[in-house]
């Protein structure tokens, strides 16, 4: 058997990282372990992506077929997001009287949108 | 580790193909298209966890403290475990060593069962908390905006159903895999099946690290 190396290296790796991630968990809260946590899972996936899936060997035309799904993924979350992030959704720690104009989500509408929106 | 002699290869292509190296391009294509739907699938429901995660960050971070992170941390090992043996398998075969293949591809099933065995014992702790909102059963959740943890809870048991949906898919492909190594009849196309089953059952791992981080690890 050829290559054994390399899967069982990055096994290794995969669960050092994990063990980071996990530990960055319990030990911080807020953004910045949210983050760390998030970076930490995209080189896990690049792991398996790289040595478990064949992508270390894999030829271009298939390296870009396989970023292509990612591709699509990332316009599906960006897009999606760029409308909830540019509007107000989610709380309102802020919340105004019942006769302010507000949307779906109970929050105060600003004049300018209330405008677009009567 | 024993060496089983291939006395029935067959290295000869199907016969749409002009060899076997655009058979194997063939197949690696036509399974990396079925993972990109695939990919579709998870990730419309990871965007419309993203959506209400970025609404209730507070709700979302508070309910993820109710799932046991040691277990889903277990699991997330035992998974990368079983991928591993995956890979081996696919060498053992591609080696012709049966005996070798046989014993990873069971290994690789065995952890797989495991997980799924942790995953079953989690739902039904949640189960026992009050913590399942699904299928009309009571949902009683200690913190504030229990409205909103249902939402957490919804996306945790859709997402973590349909992993364990594709999960059950691949041992039984996994479990087949093993009936062909036993009969070990065609060794090279074997070698084959092994391969594109493995980039199955890794994607299935990928998935599982973004459901881990997501639901587990983006809590208070």
């Amino acid at each position: 058997m050829k290559d054994v190396r390399a899967p069982v290296l990055a096994w290794g790796a995969y669960l050092i990282v994990l063990g980071a991630s996990v530990a960055a968990t319990k030990l911080t809260s807020g953004l910045m372990g949210h983050v760390f946590s998030l970076i930490c899972a995209a080189i896990l996936a690049s792991l398996i992506l790289t040595f478990f899936m064949g992508l270390r060997a894999a030829d271009n035309l298939l390296r870009v077929f396989a970023l292509a799904g990612l591709m699509w993924l990332t316009i599906m979350v960006v897009l999606t997001m760029m409308d909830y992030v540019m509007r107000d959704i989610g709380e309102c720690p802020n919340a105004q009287a019942d006769e302010v104009a507000t949307n779906a989500s109970g929050c105060p509408l600003d004049s300018a949108r209330a405008a677009d929106n009567p | 580790m024993t060496t089983t002699p291939s006395t029935t290869s067959k290295a000869a292509p199907d016969e749409q193909f002009d060899d076997l190296t655009q058979q194997r391009q063939a197949d690696l294509m036509g399974m990396w298209i079925f993972l990109a739907t695939e990919l579709m699938l998870f990730g419309g429901i990871f965007t419309g966890f993203t959506v209400y995660r970025f609404a209730y960050p507070e709700v979302f971070a508070e309910a993820a403290t109710h799932l046991d992170l040691r277990l889903g941390t277990l699991n997330t090992a035992l998974l990368v475990t079983s991928s591993l043996f995956m890979a081996l398998a696919e060498r053992a075969a591609n080696a012709e060593r049966r005996r070798l293949t046989l014993i990873f591809l069971i290994v690789t099933i065995s952890i797989g069962v495991v997980f799924l065995g942790i995953k079953g014992y989690e739902w039904h702790h949640e189960y026992t908390e009050n913590l399942m909102p699904i299928l009309g059963l009571e949902f009683e959740y200690p913190g504030a905006h229990p409205d909103r943890a249902e939402m957490f809870f919804n996306f945790y048991y859709v997402l973590t159903g349909l992993h364990a949906v594709h999960m059950s898919i691949g041992l039984g492909m996994l479990s087949v895999l093993v009936v062909f190594t036993l009969r070990w009849r065609d060794p090279p196309r074997l070698g084959r099946q092994i391969q594109m089953n493995g980039l199955y059952w890794a994607f299935v791992d990928v998935v599982w690290v973004f459901i881990f981080t997501t639901l587990y690890l983006l809590r208070a």
